[in-house]
């Protein structure tokens, strides 16, 4: 093989390892605001992920949309969905509201396996790359977008820390009778995160469409949730470092065991315990502090 | 014909509230969603599998299934659980989920990703009333889930265990000062329910003639969703809510066909029945 | 009158937890709310913060009924309030605590509150109030790493930031040493000559004797007894209450904790 084909196949692996890492960061600050800050677990993020990657796919293929206006578009129709399924949801909490949203995530992959609209098991083919001017993005240029909009939600979410909605975020996370004492809106600020985290979970689905050019359900299942969960708390939650340092970790972990083969799952779940066991707050979290905070030994049944 | 569908459907729904009761019991002493509960089903499976073939009875099988899957219940919770006493719920969720990914691997390692049969042969007893068929494994597995169950109910209800298991659900520490063994409480609550996984795993195994590595993959999460519906760590609840599943199962697929997805059910009923009751379908009065 | 309960009942089940209380609270007086464990005192305390809705009968504050209310509004009204077991946020910091309640007005309208963040006016404001309260050297340490009496001086410092009009305190002293104790009475009666009005609710009746302008005597759910501190303590009807549980409740109470 001449030298130039090899020094380019590596230079796309690159991108294309640059980019999924971008979209798992992406994954990871979303839900670090939903369950980082505002401190509701969910389960179900992937869902939110596929309902921004439908969209887009079906608004440029089907209804011949330009991408940069199927890219808000996902992130709105995430984020209305988001409100919606939180309008029902956040009337649990703790353990009812991770399994709730578990169950999401089953609902809507099997709603898109099994509606021929959304192109059922088959899936969704075609999805264009996106192109500006005339100008048609190659992988160099889609990873460059990929990292503009991800470092956009770095600072978004570093905004959004020292804002009131980022105070009453953490407020309502700590206690949420104190909150509710302090002028606090609970159930309000509960679903405005998660319409923002699913929001910016549906804006990735684009990202991962345009990017992939073919999706179909079995992408956006149960396990890309946990995967998702898994990095945030890997990192730390409820810090923009923790959520960016897992998802780079994590996603790395299966390009860096590629040597490991045959157990890269068994020392990937390996890993998860392990970590859990002697740094349950991340990589980034402030030990001391968490496990006070979360202190939750089996008594919440009083009275 | 809705007779048969009917006893087929309770049977399937006796297998889910085996598996579901262990993990209401386990989520009432421990407050864990005990995601890799589904590993240790597969384990009794696999171990069942082994020692069918070494002994070629099934009620060895079953004891060996139950010994393994118990030992093994102890470790994790010794191992895993404990010292994740008073951390955030989620530590112990993902903890649970990365040991699941772990248990499901280790099979595959172990045994080969294909599915084994466990070709299970029984006496000969099948029953045949007016056109509604049980076979012999159905039979089985009504049988041992009965007891079991039974077992179950008499260790909660007429046991000092059992009464400990109850003092640790309703508060740890108080439990403790008043002379209650929580350690001892907590293991054996997770070990009776792996035991119950366990031969929840056999049972499948025999009636569909297979084991494989990722069988625990579906139960894994539908089960979370009928101890939700059962109204989480409500025994008596999960047990009815995992008949009336397996029921819905069985007449949605018959009478709809796959239009709508078998394994979705459990988590469509979830959704609906906590927009109308966020407690759970078998809520204990005045809890929570 | 700045608060007025008309008949409110708070009934649990078969619990009759309040039942049936009639008070009224004028602009700068300090109630005392007192009686034996179990007499309803912190449910009916949580039943004027919106926490509980009343089976029966209405309340009333600065001439609104506030009754069925959620608690945050309520809390908007001008009612701040304390907690018995202490509810600090405990991951943030001390500073932040007490920023918290200064966003009121943004947290009636989220959307507004993505756009603003507090400033140097709500950090400095934080930092008076957490000097008054004597946590001045305190501000960057999170709230978790306080003391007990300090995480309860923090509480009142956050609910004296929502400039209330009413300042609600549910057993401030309870679990604090003798001489916390002392810095809270005095605290408290700096408050008082601002003509800060508040409910106390306090199990050391020497503490409430000395603090408040007015007594109500709660026991199993009804008002017993009210009037200024000296009448109560010659109350016979009072003495009784307290004395049956002077002798049973507070040893079983000290081996609980």
């Amino acid at each position: 093989m001449p030298e130039r084909v090899v020094a380019e196949v590596s230079l796309y692996y690159y991108l294309v390892v640059g980019i999924t890492l971008g979209l798992y960061s992406l994954l990871s600050l979303s839900l670090n605001i939903i369950t980082g800050y505002a401190g509701q677990p969910t389960l179900g993020h992937a869902a939110f992920f596929g309902i921004g990657a439908y969209t887009s796919a079906l608004l440029t293929t089907r209804a011949g949309l330009n991408f940069w206006l199927a890219l808000p578009l996902s992130f709105l129709t995430a984020a209305l969905v988001g409100w919606v399924v939180g309008l029902a949801s956040l009337r649990v909490k703790e353990d009812f509201l991770a399994i709730t949203t578990m169950g999401i995530n089953f609902v809507v992959v099997s709603f898109f396996l099994y509606s021929p609209y959304f192109g059922g098991a088959l899936g969704l083919g075609n999805i264009p790359a996106p192109a500006l001017f005339g100008f048609n993005f190659d992988k160099t240029a889609y990873f460059g977008l990929v990292a503009v909009v991800t470092i956009t939600v770095v600072l978004f979410s570093r905004f959004l820390e020292k804002t009131w909605m980022g105070l009453a975020f953490r407020a309502l996370r700590d206690d949420e009778e104190a909150a509710l004492a302090n002028g606090i809106k609970v159930q309000a600020f509960k679903l405005w995160a998660f319409v923002l985290g699913t929001g910016l979970a549906g804006l990735a689905g684009s990202l991962y469409a345009h990017h992939i050019t073919f999706i179909s359900a079995g992408d956006f299942g149960f396990p890309l949730s946990i995967t998702v969960l898994a990095m945030a708390v890997f990192g730390g939650l409820g810090t923009v470092e923790g959520a960016l340092a897992g998802a780079l970790i994590l996603g790395l972990a299966p390009e860096v065991f590629r040597f490991l083969a045959d157990y890269r799952m068994l020392v990937y779940g390996g890993l998860l315990v392990v970590m859990m066991l002697f740094k349950p707050s991340g990589l980034l979290g402030r030990t001391e502090l968490k496990i006070n905070l979360f202190r939750r030994l089996p008594a919440r049944r009083r009275g | 014909m809705i007779l048969q569908q009917l006893v087929n459907g309770l049977i399937i729904g006796s297998v889910y509230a085996l598996i579901a009761l262990g993990l209401t019991m386990i989520y009432g002493v421990l407050r864990i969603l005990h995601v890799a509960h589904a590993g240790i089903y597969a384990l009794g499976a696999y171990a069942g599998l082994v020692a069918y073939g070494l002994s070629q009875s099934f009620l060895l099988a079953l004891l060996a299934a139950m010994v393994v899957a118990g030992a093994a219940g102890f470790g994790i919770q010794r191992y895993i659980y404990r010292p994740l006493f008073g951390t955030s719920p989620l530590v112990p969720l993902i903890a649970s989920i990365g040991l699941f990914i772990f248990m499901e691997d280790l099979y595959r390692l172990v045994f080969g990703p294909n599915i084994i049969p466990l070709n299970a042969v029984w006496p000969s007893f099948a029953l045949e009333w007016r056109g509604v068929k049980v076979t012999e494994t159905q039979l089985v597995i009504l049988l041992v889930t009965g007891l079991l169950l039974a077992f179950v109910w008499f260790f909660t209800e007429k046991t000092r265990l059992g009464l400990a298991w109850k003092a640790v659900a309703q508060d740890l520490e108080i439990a403790q000062a008043m002379g209650v063994n929580a350690n001892l409480a907590v293991a054996s609550n997770v070990v009776l329910g792996s035991v119950l996984a366990a031969a929840a795993g056999l049972l499948v195994a025999a009636n569909y003639n297979e084991v494989y590595p990722t069988m625990g993959s579906v139960p894994a999460y539908k089960m979370l969703a009928i101890v939700v519906l059962g109204g989480l760590g409500n025994p008596v609840g999960t047990v009815l809510a995992g008949l009336l599943i397996g029921l819905v199962e069985t007449l949605v697929v018959a009478y709809l066909g796959y239009k709508l997805p078998r394994d979705a059910i459990a988590f469509l009923a979830l959704i609906l029945v906590l927009m109308l009751k966020p407690q759970g379908l078998f809520a204990r009065k005045g809890g929570g | 009158m700045l608060l007025e309960l008309r008949g409110v009942k708070k009934h649990f089940g078969g619990l009759k937890a309040v039942d049936g209380v009639d008070a009224g609270l004028a602009e700068g007086e300090i109630l005392g709310l007192v009686g034996p464990n179990g007499a309803g005192k912190t449910t009916l305390f949580n039943t004027i913060c919106g926490v509980y809705r009343p089976t029966a009968g209405e309340i009333y504050f600065a001439g609104r009924k506030i009754s069925g209310l959620p608690p945050s509004t309520v809390a908007g009204l001008g009612i701040g309030r304390t907690f018995q077991i202490s509810r600090v946020f405990k991951q943030m910091t001390v500073l932040e605590n007490v920023l918290v309640p200064q966003g009121l007005l943004f947290y009636n309208q989220p959307w507004r509150s993505l756009w603003h963040r507090p400033g140097l006016a709500e950090a400095e404001k934080a930092r008076r109030l957490l000097q008054r309260v004597g946590l001045a050297e305190k501000v960057g340490l999170t709230a978790a790493q306080l003391s007990l009496a300090e995480q309860r001086r923090l509480e009142i410092a956050r609910a004296l930031a929502l400039k209330p009009k009413l300042l609600m305190l549910d057993e401030p002293c309870a679990g604090l040493s003798q001489e916390e104790i002392r810095a809270f009475v005095a605290l408290v009666k700096e408050l008082r000559q601002e003509r800060l009005t508040m409910v106390l609710i306090e199990h050391n009746m020497a503490v409430a004797a000395e603090l408040c302008d007015r007594i109500v005597v709660l026991s199993y759910g009804k008002k017993i007894a009210e009037g200024r501190p000296e009448e109560i303590q010659r109350d016979p009807a009072v003495i009784q209450a307290y004395l049956g549980e002077e002798e049973v409740e507070r040893p079983v109470r000290a081996s609980i904790r």
